[in-house]
């Protein structure tokens, strides 16, 4: 994509972003969610259901030939198509389902595995996070950077897998807490990324997720000078097992927490 | 306390919230000085010490006849007095990086009962309140905990300094396949539980300030509240578990699995 391209996307997604806020906020809410398949802990809302629903709508006027690819309506467009739209209508579906107001929409532009434009929206406090390939990370006008700093009193945002907790989520909750770290499990990987490139956190950590769930917060991540890993420790910037965010001398650190072995 | 000093009570500590919760909305972005207390996890800002400070005097001049105990500047007012507790910012972590998930909490307590809890959620305009016997409430609407199966359900807890505490309710809770969540305000944890979003709350160690107000509010909207050693109590001093009674007992014994 040239530049002019991806800014242009950036408009399209953010408008989109606009919408997909408000329908989140004032839409029925938390009314008769389900689950799907097997899973107590995978939830759907009719929120999801109909923001996606919009999203793609949108998308297909703005970029027919683009392809989409969403958490409740599966893949649509051009299987070959080198530009995917990823989006996540609601991100923290469980919060969301059950009326606890962190959540988020995420809506990303990837190309060849490399974001391109990504928006993640906070509909709760009215906020959004944005980012275009090369031109920065930003909350509303603020432009973002990652947090530095010594480990001790910061903050790091940590999702279990659902209701199970991943391999390696107790080794580094407890290093998290021999070196004076505060872990968050908040339960939207999507703001858990925002949250980290704003600074808000030091870090975060997932040990599962969909490309959905984190193409946008990735961009805002790297845009805001973090550095993205996965749990192995190599650097891209849209992992797919795992993932660790923060500083450079932050995803060092916590990947030297996670793979640790500390014999208890 | 009388019927209409309650009224009282509510109606002062609603102004009194509404005042804490614009000024930590406008000092978001800045907090002032921060610092850590007992540990390193453990912070304070300027934006705590000064809302405490005009939350002391605005009881003071309403009720002199009753104490204070706020969590950065101790205790003032007469000894014997009903009791506010105050607590400026509960989740300071939070707040102090700018994390968006902190509450503002003042609950009064009279003979170890609390009898009046206003919590607000100033990030997300949410207001919490209740009266001893009055119900709970969100904004103007009455507010229930919600009871059933702890499957696929949310449960709140915070860091205890216990870590053995915390990850030990982690694994008791995924077999349950109940969803763990660590947000870092008990106030706001204890709203949740109130308002039915979130199945139950558990906190190995908390402070009365954290705790007096969603503690009347988890109990007016329905909840039972147990201690950690397993007793039913108005005001848990150490350990509290707070859920529908259906579900109560069973996640007490998740939570201190070896009776407390």
């Amino acid at each position: 994509m040239t530049p002019e391209e991806r800014a242009q996307a950036l408009e399209v997604a953010r408008a989109i972003g606009r919408w997909a806020a408000a329908a989140i906020r004032t839409g029925p809410g938390a009314e008769r969610p389900w689950t799907k398949g097997a899973s107590p802990s995978d939830w759907v809302t009719a929120v999801d259901v109909a923001v996606e629903a919009g999203v793609r709508e949108r998308l297909a006027q703005a970029y027919p030939h683009h392809r989409v690819v969403g958490e409740e309506g599966g893949a649509s467009g051009e299987a070959q198509a080198p530009l995917v739209w990823y989006v996540d209508p609601v991100d923290g579906t469980t919060n969301f389902a059950h009326g606890l107001g962190w959540a988020s929409f995420s809506l990303a532009l990837v190309e060849d595995g490399q974001p391109q434009v990504g928006v993640v929206e906070d509909p709760f406090r009215g906020r959004s996070f944005h980012a275009v390939l090369g031109g920065g990370a930003y909350l509303d006008e603020r432009r973002l950077e990652v947090a530095a700093g010594d480990p001790a009193g910061q903050v790091v945002l940590l999702e279990l897998a659902g209701h199970r907790r991943w391999p390696g989520f107790e080794r580094l909750s407890r290093a998290l807490e021999d070196n004076g770290v505060t872990a968050r499990v908040m339960g939207s990987s999507a703001l858990g990324l925002a949250e980290t490139a704003a600074g808000s956190a030091a870090g975060v950590v997932l040990g599962e997720f969909h490309p959905w769930d984190v193409a946008a917060g990735a961009l805002i991540l790297t845009e805001a000078q973090g550095v993205l890993a996965d749990l192995a420790g190599r650097v891209s910037p849209l992992p797919e097992r795992g993932l660790i965010g923060g500083s450079g001398a932050w995803v060092l650190r916590l990947h030297d927490w996670l793979r640790a072995d500390r014999g208890r | 306390m009388t019927a209409a000093e309650l009224e009282a009570a509510v109606a002062e500590a609603l102004e009194i919230a509404r005042f804490a919760a614009a000024v930590m909305v406008q000092r978001a972005d800045d907090v002032g000085a921060r610092w850590t207390k007992a540990s390193p996890t453990d912070w304070a800002t300027d934006v705590d010490v000064a809302i405490e400070a005009e939350v002391r005097k605005r009881l003071a001049r309403r009720f002199p006849t009753h104490r204070c105990v706020g969590e950065e500047a101790g205790e003032s007012g007469p000894p014997d007095g009903p009791t506010w507790y105050v607590d400026p910012v509960d989740g300071t972590s939070n707040y102090a990086a700018h994390l968006p998930w902190s509450a503002f909490s003042l609950g009064l307590v009279a003979d170890g009962v609390p009898q009046v809890g206003v919590i607000v959620d100033p990030f997300r305009g949410e207001v919490f309140h209740a009266r001893l016997g009055g119900g709970a409430f969100l904004g103007d609407r009455p507010i229930r905990v919600k009871g059933g199966p702890m499957a696929g359900r949310l449960v709140m807890t915070e860091l205890s300094g216990r870590r053995r505490t915390t990850l030990a309710l982690a694994q008791n809770l995924g077999s349950e396949q109940a969803i763990l969540r660590i947000m870092g305000s008990a106030a706001l944890s204890l709203c949740q539980v109130a308002a039915g979003r979130a199945a139950g709350v558990v906190l190995h160690r908390s402070h009365p300030w954290d705790v007096a107000a969603g503690a009347l509010l988890v109990t007016e909207a329905g909840a039972q509240l147990i201690d950690g050693s397993g007793q039913l109590s108005p005001l848990p001093a150490s350990g509290l578990v707070a859920a529908a009674p259906d579900v109560a007992r069973r996640l007490w014994e998740l939570a201190f699995p070896a009776g407390g």
